[in-house]
Parts: C-alpha cells; sequence; structure tokens
C-alpha cells in the first residue's frame, strides 16, 4: 500500500513536529519552575482528581486501539467497529473530565492568573485537550468507515495513523503530568 | 491559452498532446479546490506575490519618512506600524513560504517525474490554511495596526493596546501552513523518487526542499507555541514571560529565536538550491561538488538550530553563553561557504550564458557573500555590542534574505516561468531589470552598512544631520529597486498574453521537469523515468526547429510507457 506508507510517514513527521510544540512548552515550564523559590508556590492546590481519571481513560483507548489493530493482524478485525465505538466514548469521556477538573479549580478560585502553577496547569491541559479535540474528529471518522465495513485485514491504514496519534496523545499527557506533579 | 506548444514535443517523447494543466477545468472554483500541484503552485505565487507587492509598499512608506528627520510623511506612530507590517507581511507571508509553496509546489513533482506530491489534500489544505492566516494578519492590519516590530518580544508586546492576538493567530495559523508544506516535501522526496533517482542524484533543489522541510517540520511547532503562550498571556493577565509572578521576559527571546534563526535558513536554504540548479545550467557545465553542496545543506539545516542566541548577545545571558553561541555562529560559515566556492567552480570555465536567471546568479553570489561576512560582524561578540541594534544590522539582514533569497526567488521565476505558463519573457526587459534591482538594491541598502557602523540605531523615526544624506541615497535606492520590479511585472505579464510560446527545454537543462511539455499537461508525464544524472547536459543538443534543446537519447531515461492515470 503505497498510500498508507505515505499516510504513515506523514503522521511520524507530523507527530515529531508536535513533540517539538509540546517538548518546547514543557521544557519552557520546567525553567520557570527551576526559578522559582518555591514550587508549587504556596497556596497551589493539588491537581484535581478528574485529571487521574483522565489518564485511566487515555491509557485504555490506547489498550482499546492496539487491541483493534492486534483483531486485524489476526485476520477477522470483526470487533472493530465495537471497539471503535468505545473508544469515542472513552475519548470524549476524556473531554468531559478535563472540563470537570477546570470546574473544580475555577470553583476553588483557583485561577491561572493566581500564579504560574495554576497558569499551567491549565495553559498545558487545554493545549493537550485541544490536541484531543482534534484527534476525535478522524477517530469519529474510522469508527463510522469500521462500521460500514470499509476496513480489511490488508488495508486499515486509516486506524492506524489515528492510532499512532492517540497513542502520542497518551504519551504527551503522562509528560505534562510529570511536569506538574514533580 | 498556450495548449499550441504541446506540438513542440521534440524533447517529450511519448508525451502526447494532451490539455496542459490551465486549461484542464475551468472556472475560479476548479482552482480553488484542485488537487493539482501546479494549479496549488500558481496560486502561491499569485498571493506571495499579492503580499510582496504590500510589503514593498509598506517598506516604500517607511523609507520616504526617512529621506528628512521628523515628520515626512507620518506619524511617529504609524511609521511605528508601519515598518512592523513590512517586517511581518515580508517574512511570514512572502519569503518564508516563497521558494518552498510557490516554486517548490509547481517544481518537486515534476523534478521528480512524479505525478503529483505524496499527499494532495494536505497541500490543498496548507494553501488554504495559508490564505486564512493572510486573512488573519490583514485584519489585524486593518482593525489596529501591530506596533510591535516583527519579532513580537514581551513584555511590550503582552501591554500594548494594537491587535497582537489576531496578528500572533494569523502566524500560527501560516504556521501549520508550513508545517503540512514541509512534511508534503519530505514524504514526496521519500516515497516518489523515480527509478534510478538514487538520494544522490537528486537535483540539488530538491534537497535544498528536503533541509528546508526538516527545519519547517521541527521548527515551527516552537513559534507555535511560543505565540501561543503570548497569546494566553494577554489574554489571562499573565503568563510565564511575566516577571511579576516569576515569569521570564528573556524565555521569550529564546522560545522566538529557537525558531525564528532556523527560519532563516527556511528562507535560504531553498534559495540555495535554485541558485545551484541554475549555476549549473547557464554554465553549460556538470555542477561542481555535487555531494559537498548537498550535505552542506543537511549541515545548515541542522546547525541552524544550535544558534539562535546570537540574537541575544545583549540579553544579560551569561558571558560563557555568548562565547558558545558566537563560536557556533562561526561554523555556519562553513557549509556556507562550501557551497559558494562549488558554484564558482562551477563556473569556472563554463560557457557562462548572460541570460536573466544567471544575472540573478552572479547577483546572488555578489550580494550573499556581503551578507555572509558581514554577518560575521555580528557573530563576533566584541563588534555585535557596538552593532546591536544599528542599521548594520538591518542592512546585513536584507543582503541575505533580499540578496540571498529573493534575488534566488526571482532568478528562479525567470527560469521556470516558460515551463509554468508556456511562454518567453522579453530578454531584454528581463535584463534591464534585473540591473535596475542590483544598482538599487546596493543603493538602498550599502548605505545602511555605512550608517550602522556609524552609529545609526535601526527602527527610528527621528536621526541627527550628518546621517540625512546616507538616509536619502537609501531612499532613492529604495525607489529604484521599486522601478525594477514594476518594469519585471510588466513585460512578465505581457509575456503571458503576447510571449514567444516556448519550447519544451528552453535552457538547456537535464532534470525532469524540462522532459514534459511547457506548460505541463495535466497529469504531469505519461509514462515513468529511469532518471540519470540531474546534470549531464551532454546528453542534450540545440533543436533550432523549436528553439529548445532535446535529449541525444530520448528513451534512455524512459522506464515504461502508459503510466499510471
Amino acid at each position: 500500500m503505497a498510500g498508507g506508507e505515505h499516510r504513515r510517514l506523514g503522521m511520524w513527521l507530523f507527530l515529531a513536529s508536535l513533540t517539538m510544540l509540546f517538548g518546547g512548552c514543557l521544557v519552557g515550564f520546567i525553567v520557570i519552575r527551576l526559578q522559582a523559590p518555591e514550587w508549587p508556590p504556596a497556596g497551589s492546590p493539588g491537581l484535581p482528581g478528574a485529571f487521574w481519571l483522565s489518564t485511566v481513560l487515555l491509557v485504555l483507548i490506547s489498550v482499546l486501539l492496539t487491541a483493534v489493530q492486534r483483531s486485524f493482524r489476526d485476520g477477522s478485525g470483526g470487533s472493530s467497529a465495537r471497539l471503535l465505538t468505545v473508544t469515542v466514548i472513552l475519548g470524549i469521556a476524556f473531554v468531559l473530565s478535563q472540563v470537570s477538573g477546570w470546574a473544580r479549580l475555577t470553583a476553588a478560585s483557583q485561577l491561572p492568573q493566581n500564579n504560574l502553577f495554576l497558569f499551567g496547569v491549565y495553559v498545558l491541559s487545554f493545549l493537550h485537550v485541544l490536541h484531543v479535540v482534534g484527534g476525535l474528529v478522524p477517530l469519529i471518522w474510522v469508527t463510522l468507515r469500521s462500521r460500514r465495513g470499509r476496513y480489511t485485514a490488508e488495508d486499515h491504514e486509516g486506524i492506524t495513523v489515528v492510532a499512532m496519534y492517540w497513542h502520542f496523545l497518551g504519551v504527551v499527557w503522562l509528560g505534562i503530568l510529570a511536569v506538574l506533579v514533580f | 491559452m498556450a495548449v499550441d506548444t504541446a506540438s513542440l514535443d521534440g524533447a517529450a517523447v511519448g508525451t502526447r498532446n494532451q490539455e496542459s494543466y490551465l486549461t484542464h477545468g475551468r472556472g475560479i472554483l476548479s482552482w480553488l479546490f484542485t488537487l493539482d500541484h501546479k494549479r496549488i503552485g500558481v496560486m502561491y505565487l499569485v498571493a506571495i506575490t499579492a503580499s510582496f507587492f504590500l510589503g514593498g509598499v509598506f517598506a516604500l512608506l517607511v523609507r520616504t519618512e526617512l529621506l528628512t528627520s521628523g515628520p515626512t510623511i507620518m506619524t511617529a506612530d504609524a511609521y511605528n506600524k508601519m515598518f512592523t507590517l513590512h517586517g511581518a507581511v515580508m517574512i511570514f507571508l512572502f519569503i518564508i513560504p516563497g521558494i518552498p509553496a510557490a516554486i517548490g509546489n509547481f517544481v518537486l513533482p515534476l523534478m521528480l517525474g512524479a505525478k503529483d506530491v505524496a499527499l494532495p489534500r494536505l497541500n490543498l489544505t496548507s494553501f488554504w490554511f495559508w490564505m486564512i492566516g493572510a486573512v488573519f494578519a490583514l485584519v489585524s492590519i486593518i482593525v489596529g495596526a501591530v506596533d510591535t516590530g516583527w519579532t513580537f518580544y514581551t513584555p511590550y508586546s503582552t501591554t500594548t493596546g494594537t491587535a497582537v492576538i489576531s496578528m500572533t493567530l494569523g502566524v500560527f495559523i501560516l504556521g501549520f501552513s508550513s508545517i503540512f508544506t514541509g512534511l508534503n516535501f519530505i514524504v514526496t522526496i521519500h516515497k516518489m523518487r523515480p527509478e534510478g533517482m538514487t538520494w544522490f542524484r537528486m537535483p540539488l533543489f530538491l534537497w535544498g526542499l528536503y533541509s528546508t522541510a526538516i527545519i519547517q517540520v521541527l521548527a515551527t511547532p516552537i513559534l507555535g507555541i511560543t505565540l501561543l503562550l503570548l497569546v494566553a498571556e494577554r489574554a489571562l493577565g499573565v503568563g510565564i514571560f511575566d516577571p511579576t509572578l516569576g515569569g521570564d521576559p528573556v524565555l521569550f527571546q529564546h522560545f522566538f529565536w529557537f525558531y525564528s534563526h532556523p527560519a532563516v535558513y527556511i528562507m535560504i536554504l531553498p534559495a540555495m538550491g535554485v541558485i545551484s540548479e541554475l549555476v549549473s545550467v547557464f554554465s553549460g557545465k556538470h555542477i561542481f561538488g555535487y555531494k559537498f553542496i548537498a550535505w552542506s545543506s543537511i549541515a545548515i539545516a541542522l546547525l541552524s538550530f544550535l544558534v539562535w542566541g546570537h540574537h541575544m548577545f545583549t540579553s544579560g545571558q551569561s558571558g560563557i553563553t555568548n562565547m558558545i553561541f558566537s563560536a557556533l555562529t562561526f561554523s555556519v560559515a562553513i557549509p556556507s561557504a562550501v557551497k559558494v566556492f562549488n558554484w564558482l567552480a562551477t563556473m569556472y570555465k563554463g560557457s557562462i550564458r548572460l541570460a536573466t536567471p544567471m544575472l540573478y546568479v552572479l547577483s546572488f553570489l555578489f550580494l550573499f557573500a556581503i551578507g555572509g561576512l558581514t554577518g560575521l560582524f555580528l557573530g563576533a561578540l566584541s563588534t555585535d555590542i557596538h552593532l546591536h541594534d544599528t542599521y548594520f544590522v538591518v542592512a546585513h539582514f536584507h543582503y541575505v534574505m533580499f540578496g540571498g533569497t529573493v534575488i534566488a526567488f526571482l532568478g528562479g521565476l525567470h527560469y521556470w516561468w516558460p515551463k509554468m505558463f508556456g511562454r518567453m519573457y522579453s530578454e531584454k526587459w528581463g535584463q534591464v531589470s534585473a540591473l535596475l534591482i542590483f544598482v538599487g538594491f546596493n543603493l538602498t541598502f550599502f548605505t545602511q552598512f555605512v550608517m550602522g557602523s556609524h552609529g545609526m540605531p535601526r527602527r527610528y523615526y527621528n536621526y541627527v544631520e550628518e546621517f540625512t544624506t546616507l538616509h536619502q541615497a537609501s531612499s532613492v535606492g529604495s525607489y529604484v529597486l521599486a522601478l525594477g520590479f514594476f518594469i519585471m511585472a510588466g513585460y512578465l505579464i505581457h509575456s503571458l498574453f503576447r510571449g514567444r510560446p516556448a519550447p519544451n527545454n528552453p535552457w538547456g537543462s537535464a532534470t525532469l521537469e524540462w522532459e514534459t511539455t511547457s506548460p505541463p499537461q495535466y497529469n504531469n508525464f505519461d509514462h515513468e523515468f529511469l532518471a540519470g544524472d540531474p546534470y549531464d547536459l551532454n546528453s542534450l543538443r540545440y533543436d533550432k526547429a523549436t528553439q529548445g534543446w532535446v535529449r541525444k537519447d530520448p528513451q534512455s531515461i524512459i522506464l515504461a510507457e502508459g503510466g499510471a492515470h
């Protein structure tokens, strides 16, 4: 599949580009916290509990997408449409969990203006959620196509590149958590 | 237009008389939603030329204001906005996308003997991102012109009352366009080279585009995140560049230059690629030192990520940091000089034809050498402290970016124009215009070297009396430059309607884009290629009947008849 190879290489390059985007942002925050006399600044809350739920959701999504690809590799691909539908639901749940995390913080008057730790919490998670929303569109697209039986064991490149993107989102989220928590 | 030229198929054996890409599909929508790389390239060309015109008008207004010290035609505030707009439009709308998006899109698949780029839909998406980004940028010009300079330095950019948010969002979207184009070019070059075209048999223009694309993909996101953090800081009133809560405004400079220094190589590397093609063809000689030129492109791309700190010698960063960045900066001179010496060696004992594209090559060599060598003054710590933020920097920048990139762009435009539109332009007027641009350019910017070394600061609205003559000479130079461009616009537009139909290969080039008709047929080629040496000019002979060049053995580069449609 020449077209599939093109798309896979294209996705690798796109992920390299996004690595620079998130990597740059995280380095910026690391620099700021290294310069700070106290971190997190006094009066900062811990991360909202919803963010831990978010983490579980992203891991589940990666597991399910791997299962989808495996189902094709084993020949049938029969369960792929159902598994993909679940990942879409989990993806939407991720966005909602992030929103509820922000709502929790805002309700407790923990606003991005308070200090740079909170600024980081909001900005990094917002930047990430933007990419999740961006990832939901192709995920829904391949799910719909899968329900119509458009993918076969030989040709399911669309699912492969979407899965690459979602695995990447999971890794980035772990990186963000690491910078915020430790 | 120009289908008649398709009959001149002496060079393109196996190329049937097919409809050209210009006439395949009519109406504005057939252009706006085309997936054809050639049409996308032409749309970019139109769009970036319009941007160049706009940026040029801003430049002329700036130079006119500087005819006298104090108010000449505008207020000081208007002047600040004017030079910001000149810089932002020229950099983000013209010079970054210029060669890769316009000429690259048109030429790259043709040079590979391919039907299109690897990801045509992404290519169109990239064009539309460019248009949307450009609209954002232009709207912010109309709503409230930005006055930060094109560098958007904090804390001024987070506090000024002008439309910084929409301008930076525009630049952010333009960044996506640039990333998509780069990504597409890398995939295309990796996956779509024809049989026989190994990495070291690629035309050097493709090496230029490839190394540019690496920078586009890896550096542009840093600009994206920088501008997003800037927008967040403006919107929320706090951020990591804000020192009141422990942020660091110098961090903005690090971020900004981590992109924007590599970005100057996004601008110059494709230009160097163009020069490599032209210098061989118009010297009638095989390129000298092919591998050195190819590797030096990659070396420049990699080194470009390591020198950003030389923009910040006076920012308060530590002395040891300054020394490291200074030393690394000098290292860029090595691959750059490798290229220049190889171009000169290519010309040595060649039969040089002084056609318009070659005049631009000679201009490039002269101007880029001055631009490059004056970079050493700025890379050296002691002299930079004296020259920092003076007109010397402005002159250096323009010698590299205008004298380098724009001149190469013009050379490339004249070289590929017959292929793009199937018409020859007036050679005589082409030479007149090239000469005027060369003279006008030097008058405009050499004077600025003198002013800068005497201490005239950049971006100032007023100046002391002793600089009057030099400022006025510089302004007159800019008018000569403008005249050169108006003449160029005149004869190029004239050629579209009245120009002599172009043969398939008017210059005697051995790269594959000259194997199709002029203008190219819709599907580029009817057969696949067995690519040989792209600089084997001896494989061609001049054909008087078509006034173009044809292959001595046309079958030698053909792989199979009837390639896929």
